[in-house]
């Protein structure tokens, strides 16, 4: 008999060793039961997904409903002070009306036309800070604080003017 | 395998591709002995084969879906077996492509031998250089054909005869030398 033909006839009995079965067995069963583990923190990682993807739509929907609440609120606000600030420029414009109606002597109301200039400037600056960081509500009410100074101070000038034209009429009267 | 034996083979397959570890545990008992042997045999190392037995027996019980019942359980799980001893192989840097065309003449291999102990010549199996012994058992050990041996291996089929002859040569002698030890 050659090697071939012996190994051929005796192929079932050439499997003489014998593993550690238990050995063995212990690695494979770890093995297997990693797999459902990985399954599980699968399932965990979705679920921690999920709720991440949950907190942020909370969270969005909250930023939005807030800003949005916020533009109610201060559309609230803005049409009242919208409607004083339009009173105010009305009155405004009346008051530089009858400025130009009045023969004022320019000298005399120096000082309130620099006023007049330092609270314009005011204004525009304010008003450029409402349209860079949106409605404020102590902005406009600053702004609307400025507008009412002017007025005082307009309605100074006059009173200053209607002084100045009384005494020179009393001064032509004597 | 008789008619029972077959029916409770499939139960035992079914069971296990429902996740019964109790199932797995008696397929691997059946299977453990046979597997580990023709890994060792291809490996040439108790350590190495227990990590290759272990890797595939769970990639045998995992892909459990694929196993049509075209062949045998004990074919498909062998083909597992012997894929990952060679990929094995192939990480330890054994190149087969580097097997050298030995000619070596075919009837030197049919001088016949005395009786020996087929635990010798698992023994002496193991001891012969990786390339051969690789040829060796798929050809011989588990009846692959030189030309599957070529493909699997990414050789020519003359390689593959030739270093079955090769091992062949180198097993008798070996052989030769331990019966002249032991008498």
């Amino acid at each position: 008999m050659n090697i071939e033909e012996f190994i051929r006839k005796n192929r079932n009995q050439l499997d003489v060793e014998m593993p550690d079965e238990d050995y063995l067995w212990t690695g494979i069963s770890h093995s297997l039961n990693k797999k459902p583990r990985q399954k599980r923190f699968l399932i965990l990682k979705i679920a921690a997904a999920v709720i991440v993807l949950i907190t942020l739509s909370v969270t969005t929907y909250q930023v939005i409903f807030l800003r949005n609440n916020q533009r109610l609120i201060l559309a609230k606000i803005d049409p009242d002070l919208a409607k004083q600030e339009a009173q105010f420029q009305n009155q405004i414009k009346t008051y530089y009306q009858v400025l130009a109606a009045t023969n004022y002597d320019e000298e005399l109301l120096t000082s309130n036309f620099r006023d007049l200039e330092y609270i314009d400037t005011l204004i525009n600056k304010y008003s450029k800070d409402l349209s860079k960081h949106g409605p404020n509500p102590k902005l406009l009410n600053s702004l609307m604080d400025l507008y009412q100074k002017k007025i005082k101070l307009l309605d100074r000038m006059l009173n200053e003017i209607e002084k100045n034209q009384k005494y020179e009429n009393n001064k032509t009267n004597i | 395998m008789g008619e029972k034996n077959l029916e409770t083979h499939a139960k035992l397959i079914n069971g296990a591709r429902k996740g019964d570890q109790q199932s797995m545990y008696r397929l691997y008992k059946l299977y453990v002995q046979a597997m580990y042997n023709t890994c060792i045999r291809m490996v040439s190392n108790q350590y190495d084969a227990e990590d290759i037995i272990q890797e595939s027996f769970v990639k045998a019980f995992n892909n459990l879906d694929s196993f049509r019942g075209e062949s045998s359980f004990g074919s498909w799980l062998k083909r597992i077996v012997i894929n990952l001893s060679i990929t094995f192989l192939r990480k330890k840097k054994q190149n087969f492509l580097e097997i050298e065309n030995i000619q070596i003449p075919s009837n030197e291999s049919e001088e016949t031998l005395p009786q020996v102990d087929p635990k010798l010549v698992h023994e002496s199996i193991k001891s012969l250089p990786e390339k051969a012994r690789v040829v060796l058992n798929l050809y011989l050990l588990e009846g692959y054909r030189h030309k599957e041996i070529a493909e699997i291996l990414k050789i020519t089929e003359s390689t593959s005869k030739s270093q079955y002859l090769r091992a062949k040569k180198l097993l008798r002698e070996k052989l030769k030398k331990e019966i002249r030890y032991e008498y």
